[in-house]
């Protein structure tokens, strides 16, 4: 295993914790309902093996599934976006900006490549996870609303987190 | 064989995505039914051990605000008490006792989500069976879903498959009430015939028909109605008088005469 992925078990725990303990209790309106506990699976490097990054997803989604007393939700959701990101990656980031081995940070990244690759994949998994929970019962201009109110305030937490608490390469 | 291996290595990605997406919405479609959640259940046992450590930190954070609904609730009791004393000398007042209570504390709740369950600290050791209501002062909660040793899970009111009988509280139509999702302070009552005399600010309580909330329970007030062409029963949203986000101490409502009751329709419906 590389070494740049270690992290990533402990921060697992941490992410999950403020997920279901803060960031569940805390509402804003019905309409609103940030998941930035996606930023793991955002954030891994491009060098990250392909099956190291679909079971990640899928065990993140299933501890966040148990803990929230659903079954199915966010794995699924989780793991597509794990599927979906090698090919943005592609796409969004061209060659030589970055190592393969460093995370997708956003002071290595840059603002506007970050915003895009983000909120792309945010959106998707915002998509699916509130498609399928609201699917029976709700109209389709509030699962809109809900799904476009929560990405974006789950991209603000995410960029606010980068900023404050993932730029110690910079201060060096 | 080597190509089946070579083929295997090259697609592994697409071919492992589609194992685990599959796999995830078998889970999906075949655990979210209302009943028979089972894993929910099992979850349920070991985070709930957890939920219960954390609650207890928060609880220190609300003492004021339970401290204050314990007065208030001493207070009603001791009213009660006191009435009690000049009746019980009547012979002719015989209430008998249709329900046992007993307070539970909530150690999870959510209201977010578009099915909605919250954790007790009370299981089968204190009694607890499935199927039993669960209320506060001000309004109905939920029904018990699933109970372990020391837990309990209810489904709230808050959930697509939650259907309770109400009424009016000045006639006696019936209706539903549904959630619609969203909003949690709203709800919405159907099966309200379009003849009864209907005011915006109206109190809804429970109806007790289905024995498993006590008759007369307050749920909400009545915010806005519409007849609609060719239907013969209102449309209703209401809203609750409990805010759902904050409750913290419940009461479990046991039936004394459900089995009584469902025998006796039961015998009904043979003949």
């Amino acid at each position: 295993m590389i070494k740049q992925l270690y992290k990533y078990f402990w921060l697992t725990p941490i992410f999950i914790f403020i997920q279901v303990y803060i960031l569940n209790q805390v509402l804003f309106n019905g309409y609103i309902n940030p998941y930035f506990y996606i930023m793991l699976i955002i954030c891994l490097p491009q060098i990250t093996p392909r099956w190291f990054l679909l079971t990640f997803a899928f065990l993140l989604g299933v501890f966040l599934d148990v803990f929230e007393g659903s079954i199915g939700f966010h794995s699924t959701a989780c793991v597509m976006i794990a599927f979906l990101k090698p090919a943005f990656e592609r796409i969004i980031i061209p060659k030589n900006t970055i190592s393969a081995e460093q995370d997708l940070f956003l002071q290595k990244l840059g603002f506007k490549m970050f915003s895009v690759f983000a909120f792309m994949l945010i959106f998707i998994h915002h998509t699916i996870l509130f498609l399928l929970a609201h699917f029976k019962l709700a109209t389709f201009i509030d699962i809109i609303g809900k799904i476009a109110l929560s990405s974006f305030i789950t991209f603000v937490i995410i960029l606010v987190c980068q900023f404050f608490f993932f730029n110690s390469d910079r201060r060096k | 064989m080597y190509n089946l291996i070579r083929f295997v290595k090259k697609y592994h990605f697409i071919l492992l995505f589609l194992l685990i997406e599959g796999f995830s919405v078998f889970l999906l479609a075949t655990n979210n039914h209302y009943q028979g959640n089972k894993i929910n259940a099992f979850s349920q046992k070991y985070v709930g051990s957890l939920h219960a450590g954390l609650s207890n930190i928060s609880d220190f954070f609300k003492l004021k605000q339970t401290n204050k609904f314990l007065a208030d609730e001493n207070a009603k009791l001791h009213s009660l008490l006191e009435k009690q004393s000049i009746l019980s000398n009547d012979s002719l007042i015989f209430e008998a006792t249709l329900f046992k209570y007993q307070s539970a504390r909530v150690i999870n709740n959510s209201v977010h989500k578009s099915n909605n369950y919250l954790t007790l600290n009370k299981g089968t050791r204190h009694g607890i069976k499935e199927g039993m209501g669960v209320i506060t002062e001000n309004g109905v909660i939920g029904i018990i879903h699933s109970v372990s040793d020391r837990f309990s899970l209810v489904i709230s009111v808050l959930h697509q498959k939650s259907s309770i009988s109400v009424r009016l509280k000045n006639e006696m139509f019936l209706g539903r009430m549904l959630w619609s999702g969203f909003d949690y302070r709203k709800t919405t009552i159907d099966d309200i015939p379009n003849h009864a005399n209907l005011n915006i600010g109206d109190t809804i309580i429970s109806s007790g028909n289905s024995a498993i909330f006590p008759d007369g329970i307050i749920i909400g007030k009545v915010i806005s109605f519409q007849k609609i062409p060719g239907d013969n029963f209102y449309k209703i949203q209401i809203q609750f008088f409990e805010d759902l986000n904050r409750i913290h101490y419940v009461y479990v409502a046991e039936s004394l005469i459900k089995d009584e009751k469902e025998l006796l329709e039961l015998n009904a419906k043979d003949d």
